[in-house]
């Protein structure tokens, strides 16, 4: 049974004091259900697979491991990436293009595990790890497929900003990587609950994303607040990692394997967040709805 | 369910774990070679942060350290992998480099020679390494051991073969033996300094014939006059200038130094004063904005001067500061000498007004140091002893203020040199030597104040006849500086004082 609480009957859209009541709820109800370890495995397995990788990145000066990482930017090779500092100094650029692409492939699985135990600890049943895996592999295509299309959107709106405004000018320089941010997170937050729609109410694709794009929109302020908030929390990391060259001449090229850590701790953090957030708000929602369809 | 979950996770830990152990390989030596490059970038950026620091011992032998390690714990490795090289001898030209910006100049030497050795198939490291070599004995004063190397250079890199390949390197290459032959002119060794200067004028005119570079050939041209100026061959200048004019006739940056070197080997050359002041009157007149004009100017008021012509001196003169400024640095020794001819006129007042403006207004030239002492020794001369002993104090003062000022690092070593000079020339020994023992510790760099102690031990024994403390100071002078050419000279002095026993 889903505890119902009045803020998630009554927040208006643009109810900004209410929204925020409500995202702050939903994340602490999310944290607390990491009492239960196993809520937290699917994430922490897919951090430690990101460590993994970077393991090998770190370890991947020789032929032929360079030039597969060489492939990742162009106009490198593999004999220029295994010398040093070069080797360090493109590691965000490498790691991070890595990452989009499991991002869109492997991460799924593991959020989508994620979504279903906590699902299962929000019905106050024990959350199963063999299951939510199991139940996520079975819809896994659906949730690659909303990925993509989501991964593809974000790239084409964060791109939109700088094609309309990078030549124009008068321009400050911050507009337009702020309002590339800012689309994205906006792109984020109308994809917000499509997973979950997905996993929950197996949903096809047009109808999961369909559906996602009306809760959001009815909820606009508290699907931003969900996706914006934890993005704040990675900002630090992500302002220091655009950084690179200057971290490495002044201060120390190996500093930027600490921040690619710090990175990854972050965006662990705040992707639990987020789905943790999305879920108990998902799920308290379609449990107010269903109250005042009784009434 | 168990056994599906074996079956997937069990292949993927193991396909990383595999990834992992073969990544982790050291296959052809790339971990070694990029443990190698992070010693390297940390010794650089030691060596960029000693910059800040000036250069504080405790830092910079961590710097030095730093490079030696990359050097010791690789060179085994020289010849087994790709681009280890590179990174040694980069180090170790590094480290020698840092050795001589602080001064070390014979251990900066004997690690010029190491990376010599240490490079042999990169060609631009040998080069640089032994004319590195060869130029810092030549600046510790090592006659025998820089003209060895820069033969040894001459015959490696300057052959018909590699002479244009060394041109492309750096042309001031080139130069060397010019350089043997100077060496040689110093050692008293002229039959050998004509040969040398012979040897350059034959390069130089070899690499014109062989090059396209026409910067390249204009530059060679230029060192054969400078070759046939340092042999005193004037005839051969004269002519080679009468080329040159030719050639580079429409070049109004180029006529007006051919004009001047003319001048000035009429002038010292040939003693042909009347031809030279013509050929200097005309730098000025025809070409007034060229580097070389205000020089010409006074020169021939220097002419003039020398001459006792001292109307028409004082006329120059006076042309030049009109005509340049006197708030111009070149222009101060016009003021300079305006001052010298009203001493010699008796008009003490006006000269010592002018010395006064000198060193207020331009304090970090010769004749700003000089002013000072000019006054002091006027009065010294005439037997004031009191206004002698003022005006040296007012010196005194006016050198220490540069000193504290912001000049650069060369006008304060000459400033505390002045101050020697004036307390030598006030007979104010103790203090003189007090100061000249001070200064090898203030300006660690500067090797030529190592010397001050046997311009102290000097003082020591002939104006205060106490050879015991002369001796003192030479066997500090050799304990210090151990194995040097300096210690070798304070032990042949000190057994000199000590006499047979």
């Amino acid at each position: 049974m889903i505890v119902l609480d009045e803020t998630y009957n009554r927040a208006g859209r643009f109810d900004i004091a209410a929204s925020a009541r409500m995202v702050f709820t939903s994340f602490s109800t999310a944290l607390s259900y990491l009492q239960s370890f196993r809520v937290a495995v699917p994430l922490l397995a897919y951090f430690g697979l990101k460590l993994l990788i970077l393991a090998l990145y770190l370890n991947g000066i020789s032929e032929p491991v360079s030039s597969f990482w060489a492939l990742f930017v162009r106009g490198l090779d593999g004999e220029n990436m295994s010398h040093y500092p070069v080797h360090l100094i493109v590691m965000q650029t490498i790691l991070g293009r890595l990452e989009m692409v499991l991002g869109i492939v492997v991460h799924p699985a593991f959020q989508g595990a994620t979504v279903l135990l906590i699902a299962s600890a929000i019905r106050r049943q024990a959350p199963s790890l063999g299951g939510s895996f199991r139940e996520t592999l079975r819809k896994y295509p659906r949730l690659v497929g909303v990925s993509l299309i989501m991964s593809i959107l974000i790239l084409a709106f964060v791109h939109i900003p700088s094609a309309l405004l990078g030549d124009m000018r008068g321009v400050p320089g911050l507009i337009v990587p702020i309002a590339a941010v800012c689309a994205g997170l906006v792109v984020q937050a109308f994809f917000l609950y499509a997973m979950i729609l997905i996993l929950l109410e197996d949903r096809a694709i047009p109808g999961a994303i369909g559906e996602s794009f009306r809760l959001a929109w009815n909820t606009i302020v508290t699907s931003l607040l969900l996706v914006g908030l934890p993005f704040i929390l990675t900002l630090p990391v992500l302002l220091l990692g655009m950084k690179g060259d200057l971290i490495a001449f002044h201060l120390s090229p190996d500093f930027l394997v600490h921040v690619q850590i710090a990175g990854e701790i972050m965006i662990l953090i705040s992707t639990y967040l987020v789905i943790g957030g999305a879920t108990v708000t998902f799920s308290r929602k379609r449990a107010a709805a269903e109250e005042n369809r009784k009434e | 369910m168990k056994t599906t979950r074996r079956v997937t996770t069990v292949p993927v830990i193991l396909t990383m774990a595999v990834l992992l152990a073969f990544a982790a390989c050291d296959r052809g030596g790339n971990k070694t070679r990029y443990a190698a490059e992070k010693s390297l970038f940390r010794a650089r950026k030691m060596r960029e942060e000693l910059g800040a620091t000036s250069l504080k011992p405790e830092f910079l032998d961590k710097a030095l350290e730093s490079y030696r390690l990359i050097v010791r714990n690789y060179r085994d490795r020289i010849d087994n992998i790709e681009g280890m090289e590179e990174i040694i001898v980069s180090a170790q030209m590094e480290l020698a480099e840092l050795e001589f910006l602080s001064g070390m100049l014979e251990i900066a030497r004997d690690d010029f020679k190491e990376a010599y050795r240490l490079a042999r198939t990169i060609r631009a490291a040998r080069v640089n390494a032994l004319y590195s070599a060869a130029v810092i004995s030549q600046e510790l004063g090592d006659m025998p051991g820089a003209i060895a190397r820069f033969r040894q250079f001459q015959d490696e890199f300057l052959g018909q073969d590699a002479l244009l390949e060394t041109a492309a390197l750096n042309t001031r290459y080139l130069v060397t033996p010019l350089k043997i032959a100077e060496l040689y002119q110093a050692s008293d060794n002229g039959k050998e300094a004509d040969r040398w200067n012979g040897t350059a004028v034959q390069m130089f005119n070899s690499v014109i014939e062989n090059t396209d570079n026409e910067l390249l050939a204009k530059e060679m041209r230029f060192n054969v006059l400078t070759a046939y100026l340092q042999g005193k061959r004037w005839r051969e200048a004269l002519e080679t200038i009468g080329k040159l004019k030719n050639i580079y006739a429409d070049s109004e940056a180029d006529l007006p130094p051919l004009l001047f070197i003319e001048a000035k080997i009429q002038h010292e050359g040939f003693s042909n004063t009347t031809r030279a002041i013509e050929l200097y009157r005309r730098v000025y007149r025809e070409y007034p904005e060229s580097g070389e004009a205000l020089t010409a100017l006074l020169v021939v008021g220097g002419i003039r001067f020398e001459d006792k012509r001292y109307n028409e001196a004082e006329k120059i003169y006076r042309q030049a500061i009109d005509t340049y400024g006197e708030g111009n640095t070149e222009t101060v020794e016009a003021s300079w000498q305006l001052a010298r001819i009203a001493e010699i006129r008796g008009k003490w007042l006006d000269a010592s007004l002018m010395y006064k403006s000198i060193y207020t207004n331009f304090p970090g030239t010769i004749e700003g140091f000089e002013a000072p002492l000019r006054i002091a020794n006027h009065f010294r001369d005439r037997g004031e002893k009191d206004a002698a002993e003022a005006a040296c104090n007012t010196a005194v003062e006016q050198y220490e203020k540069i000193i504290s000022s912001q000049a650069g690092e060369g006008v304060r070593i000459m400033a505390e040199e002045y101050i020697v000079r004036a307390f030598s020339e006030q007979d104010k020994w103790h203090d003189a030597i007090r100061l000249l023992l001070l200064l090898p510790d203030k300006y660690p760099r500067y090797t030529r104040f190592r010397e001050n102690y046997l311009a102290a031990a000097s003082i020591y024994e002939n104006e205060l006849g106490d050879g015991d403390a002369a001796a003192e100071t030479l066997s500090k002078c050799m304990e210090r500086y151990r194995g040097s050419n300096l210690a070798a000279e304070a032990e042949r002095q000190y057994r000199r004082i000590k006499g047979p026993e």
